[in-house]
């Protein structure tokens, strides 16, 4: 069995959540006491340099789960199972995150909050097909079959990733492009550096919150499997 | 040769040009109503609040979890010492099984 936790993964861990505040915290530093303020737009484009490390973190844990997903169809062992579990439950807050912000900021920018743009669309559906996979294993039991069935929707749920990606680029749309092109759309090194930070800070946030919750339910897992050895040798109610 | 016409601001301009020429609004300043400010303020406080939601949600999690963690292996290991204990009362009981795959 897979301990709670050894020592050294605790100090991982631990280091790894340290690391993940200190870049959020120097980021939003960043965002707000460095980055210049956008010309057109005004102070609402900073919404930006959170909005996209947002869908990137959804894109970790898609990415997260999609391995999981692929992992568990492969052995059928449950810590790539957790693994896929965990992702899909960053990937839903993160695309949450990213579904709030992005509204916010086109209220500003667009004068609406929602159009059907090919790139919201498609991101919308990603999010759909996580939210899915989520209430799928919050709602049905732990069985196999339950996890394969999971298991098929996160590898298939990943084919929509790149398709969010070049949406932009093949179909066009309201959506900005100003990272496609090369970054080349960030007028200003401040502003590179600050999309930057708040990337690398997105992406160890985004880590840290997969490995804990695929710890999570590694453990749950774990525990569901004493009770019934519990169960079995007449401990139950106890 | 006129850049502010080819590329003008997406919030500057609600109607088309073909409503434009088929009627007049009043200006109702709602644009102005909208505060960058209070956007900025509002998305960031979601992204924070959804974060720290996520982060106390699993740390309660696992904290319940290592707690009936612990407890049940300190029942299977207490119950497991009185099996051997009594030889015969173990028998009675079904062997405990091992999980199918928790070798990950």
């Amino acid at each position: 069995l897979v301990c709670v936790s050894s020592r050294g993964r605790d100090i991982v861990f631990t280091v790894l959540v340290v690391k993940t505040a200190l870049w959020m915290l120097f980021s939003i530093y960043y965002v707000f006491m460095v980055a210049p303020v956008e010309a057109t737009m005004g102070i609402v484009q900073k919404i930006f340099y959170f909005h996209v490390p947002c869908w990137y973190g959804m894109y970790l844990g898609a990415a997260a789960c999609f391995i999981g997903s692929a992992g568990y169809l492969y052995k059928g062992t449950i810590g790539w199972d957790a693994l896929a579990r965990g992702g899909a439950d960053v990937a839903v807050v993160t695309g949450l995150m990213g579904l709030i912000s992005g509204p916010l900021w086109a209220i500003k920018a667009w004068g609406k909050a929602w159009t059907w743009d090919p790139r919201l669309t498609t991101s919308l559906l990603s999010f759909l097909i996580y939210v899915a996979y989520c209430v799928l294993r919050g709602f049905t039991g732990g069985g196999q079959s339950e996890r394969k069935f999971a298991a098929a929707l996160g590898v298939l749920g990943a084919a929509n990733l790149p398709i969010i990606h070049y949406s932009v680029l093949k179909w066009g749309g309201q959506h900005p492009n100003v990272i496609n092109n090369g970054g080349g759309g960030l007028q200003h090194p401040d502003m590179k550096l600050a999309f930057l930070f708040s990337s690398i800070a997105f992406t160890f946030f985004a880590i840290v919150l997969i490995w804990q919750r695929a710890r999570a339910y590694l453990v749950e897992t774990q525990v569901e499997a004493l009770e019934q050895e519990a169960l079995e040798l007449g401990l139950a109610g106890e | 040769m006129y850049p502010m016409l080819q590329q003008p601001n997406p919030s500057a301009t609600s109607a088309t040009v073909g409503d434009r020429s088929q009627e007049f609004r009043p200006d109702t300043g709602e644009r102005e109503s909208t505060s960058g400010e209070a956007l900025l303020v509002a998305c960031y406080a979601i992204i924070w609040i959804l974060a720290f939601a996520l982060i106390f949600s699993s740390v309660r999690k696992q904290r319940s979890l290592d707690d009936r963690l612990t407890r049940l292996s300190e029942e299977l290991a207490r119950a497991r010492a009185e099996g051997e204990k009594a030889p015969g009362k173990e028998k009675s009981k079904p062997k405990a099984r091992e999980p199918e795959d928790l070798d990950a």
